[in-house]
């Protein structure tokens, strides 16, 4: 360990995020052509709960050229003891300065990390601006889901990759070693990166198409990094498939992923008791968009019960379907809570959103928890959807209240019933059908909340809502175009990091950002003319604008759309990547 | 039960102590081993840790005991090949039951290296020498002086390596900040991680290390 790193180390609050040696690390390949710095800008606990990184460390390690080590946003104490005694942002596994790596990777994952990446790369002495960077210091990448719009980001990232990183960051790697060798310039190198299908090079400003990868044949971590000090979720993560067929008009998620690609029964039991064995966690999660679609989940929890139970390992199920078969293998001793995301308060609102849930499934399963012995029940709604008044608003508290009087009639447990009901307000995302949507304002989404607070409080039920403020700044980094670098980098100039955590948020240092450059933020907040070009438009996700068009006007007629393993809806993914579809999607269909 | 000596060095001397003990949690997991478990809501394993080690320091004489049917010496070879850097098991017996090795220390040896050879023997030496030994020590937030001399019971120098026994346990010297002390009225620099050596309890008046004691 270097003893400068060991002086600071002794003064600074919880040691172990900063000390490395975590178990399952791979080793440091200090003669590796390529050293790749992979990091995640926020807190250690947060970032080792995050499975996309921990998939990417496992693929570039695996590659003999390839050394790759982890690095997190330094809590600001640490940081202070970074500053004052002149130590960079270091690799925890060789304590290297992160100015010496060839590659530095930003896993962005939300829009309120933005600050942090400027953060670490600062902290790491790098030059923020990708322009003001010279031959001698990293190429700075970003990937994640952040990215699929990276117009925002384009002042400050050499390279992003667009969509799947399971290929893309090792073929970059690959490029670099040989321009290394040929002793190419560092312009020369990002113009070559450009020609890789899914990487956008802002210098270039080349046309890019979102990487997908076939997901059975991709590297799976089952041996993770332990972290030392314990993580948000501390429990074994395993993808059963990419994509959601739902087609939840608000969701991006839902889109960008497309098409769904399923791991077999086969590779997935394999991989969930590798995690078990190699990890030691006492849960294991089955994670995807939509994981109870997952079309042989009976067969799959069937194939791993035994074994997890031996071993006393939970299973942690999204219980959006209780009264299900498959509930009963998910099912808690501790009976703790169950969740449910209904999105809107009534039927209307959910038809237009497509979400494909009724108030009877809602009920159903309520009811089924209650008489299993549940007496918790945490709701997930949004506000500010489209066409959304107060009927709907009014909706969710009729939802609550007749969740009450259910649990009197059905309920089992003497406990008293505790509902929690959580709202988001919407942030209209690229590449969704509500991509053009107006977010509502600050005055409205205050004032629905306000209804709700004082509504729910007299049913006595909990709520709890986000921000305001920083659903108007998501909504306009989400929604950003390369005008917003310069606010960003302000607005971090004035302070602003770890905007995620409430204790740092603030606006102000926001605000004074946009102000200097006389933008608005209404600007991205308000609704887009439906022919205006998009700054993502230069971004071809394989989903056609033109669907994206009729889901919108069909959300507005209230007309359903039905599941993609039903029928295909043509949104142009089946053209985009006819060989992935046909595997993966069109199988499925034939069924 | 199963007594286990274990070693917290290089980059583990971070880990705090409930860390460790989750960290411990999943290396039985990993490996398999049978131990107890709780009866209660929460199932955990029964598995107990001697005195918290201060963050920071290093040590080769940490105790932990655990219900196992498993051989001792299989025990701990399944376990070190399923710890992190720093962690591992030196001796694993079979005892009776808990020794409740917190009640039974009184003592332990430590060594510190100093940063360079630029220091004065006699300085630190001349320290002890005095009648009393009087250090400020903020416990609950009141500043107090205390004669520390008591719980010195021994010190030298030795290879570069200052080393020293403090008194621990009920009448306890914390080695980091008697360090700190040295550091202050002498002006000497140690580096690296103050590593606790040995864990003594009392026999007839005399210190006897915690080993020996168990018989092992």
């Amino acid at each position: 360990m270097r003893e400068d790193i060991k002086q600071i180390l002794s003064q600074v609050e919880k040691p172990a995020r900063y000390a490395g040696g975590e178990f399952n690390s791979l080793p440091v390949k200090p003669s590796a052509a390529i050293k790749f710095l992979l990091c995640f800008p926020d807190v250690y606990e947060v970032a080792m709960s995050n499975l996309g990184i921990k998939i990417l460390y496992e693929i570039l390690n695996r590659n003999e050229d390839i050394s790759c080590e982890m690095c997190y946003a330094p809590w600001p104490d640490m940081a202070k003891l970074l500053k004052d005694n002149d130590i960079s942002l270091f690799g925890l596994s060789s304590q290297t300065s992160m100015r010496d790596f060839d590659i530095v990777g930003f896993s962005m994952q939300y829009e309120m990390s933005y600050t942090n990446m400027l953060y670490m790369l600062d902290l790491g002495n790098i030059p923020l601006l990708r322009k003001e960077r010279s031959e001698k210091d990293p190429i700075i990448i970003a990937g994640g889901p952040c990215c699929i719009n990276p117009f925002p980001l384009v002042d400050f990232v050499d390279i992003f990759c667009i969509g799947d990183g399971e290929y893309n960051d090792e073929k970059l790697c690959m490029l670099l070693k040989q321009a290394k060798t040929s002793g190419m310039s560092r312009a020369d190198f990002l113009k070559m990166a450009s020609d890789i299908e899914g990487i956008y090079v802002p210098e270039i400003e080349n046309y890019v198409k979102r990487a997908v990868v076939p997901l059975e044949e991709a590297v799976f971590p089952t041996k993770v990094q332990i972290p030392n000090v314990e993580a948000v979720h501390n429990r074994a993560m395993l993808e059963l498939f990419r994509g959601c067929s739902r087609g939840c008009r608000f969701c991006q998620a839902g889109m960008i992923y497309r098409p769904v690609r399923n791991r077999t029964v086969e590779t997935l039991t394999k991989y969930a008791l590798d995690l078990v064995k190699n990890n030691g966690f006492e849960e294991i999660s089955l994670s995807s968009l939509s994981t109870c679609d997952y079309p042989d989940l009976k067969q799959l929890l069937t194939a791993i019960k035994p074994e997890l139970d031996k071993r006393g390992v939970h299973i942690s199920l999204p219980s959006t379907r209780v009264d299900s078969f498959e509930a009963q293998y998910a099912e808690d001793s501790r009976l703790s809570s169950i969740t449910f995301a209904p999105e809107a308060g009534t039927q209307r609102l959910r038809d237009v959103i497509n979400k494909n849930v009724t108030e009877e499934d809602i009920f159903n399963s309520m009811k089924f928890a209650f008489e299993k012995g549940y007496s918790s029940v945490k709701l997930y709604f949004m506000i500010g959807l489209p066409t959304e008044t107060e009927e709907d608003l009014a909706g969710i508290v009729d939802i609550a209240s007749r969740i009450k009087k259910l649990y009197r009639e059905c309920a089992v447990s003497k406990k008293q019933l505790s509902i929690t009901i959580s709202t988001s307000t919407l942030v209209p995302k690229p590449f969704t059908p509500f991509q053009w949507e107006r977010q509502i304002s600050l005055a409205e989404i205050e004032q629905r909340q306000t209804y709700l607070k004082t509504e729910l409080k007299k049913i006595g039920v909990k709520y709890k809502w986000h921000d305001g403020l920083t659903s108007r700044l998501e909504t306009a980094l989400a929604r950003g175009d390369s005008k917003l670098g310069k606010v960003i980098l302000s607005a971090y100039e004035n302070g602003a990091i770890f905007d995620s955590w409430d204790e740092f948020f603030d606006f102000e240092k926001w605000q004074n950002a946009f102000d200097k450059f006389n933008i608005v933020i209404d600007e991205y907040t308000s609704e887009i003319p439906v022919d205006a070009n998009l700054p993502w438009d230069k971004i071809d996700v394989g989903i056609d604008k033109e669907f994206l068009k009729r889901e919108r006007e069909k959300a507005y007629a209230k007309v359903l759309t039905q599941d993609c393993r039903k029928i295909c809806n043509d949104c142009g993914i089946r053209v985009a990547y006819p060989e992935i579809y046909s595997e993966f999607c069109k199988k499925r269909v034939d069924r | 039960m199963i007594l286990c000596k274990y070693t917290k060095l290089d980059r583990a001397v971070y880990l705090g102590h409930l860390d460790v003990l989750k960290m411990f949690g999943m290396a039985i997991r990993r490996t398999a081993i049978p131990v107890a478990y709780s009866m209660g809501f929460n199932k955990h394993i029964l598995l107990y840790m001697s005195q918290p080690l201060s963050l920071g320091l290093a040590s080769e004489c940490e105790y932990f005991c655990i219900d196992s049917p498993c051989d001792p010496d299989e025990f701990a070879e399944k376990m070190n090949s399923s710890l992190p850097e720093g962690i591992r098991l030196t001796k694993a017996f079979f005892v009776q039951k808990n020794p409740n090795i917190a009640g039974l220390m009184c003592a332990a040896d430590y060594t510190a290296e100093f940063a360079d050879r630029n220091y004065d023997p006699d300085d630190i030496l001349k320290i002890t020498e005095k009648p009393a030994i009087e250090m400020e020590i903020v416990s609950k937030g009141v500043k107090k002086i205390k004669d520390i001399k008591p719980l010195i019971y021994d010190i030298s120098i030795e290879n570069n390596f200052l080393k020293f026994c403090l008194a621990c346990g009920n009448s306890n010297l914390k080695a980091d900040r008697f360090i700190s002390y040295i550091t202050e009225t002498t002006g000497i620099r140690f580096s690296g991680f103050i590593t606790k050596k040995h864990l003594y309890t009392a026999v007839n008046g005399k210190l006897t290390d915690i080993d020996d004691y168990l018989g092992k």
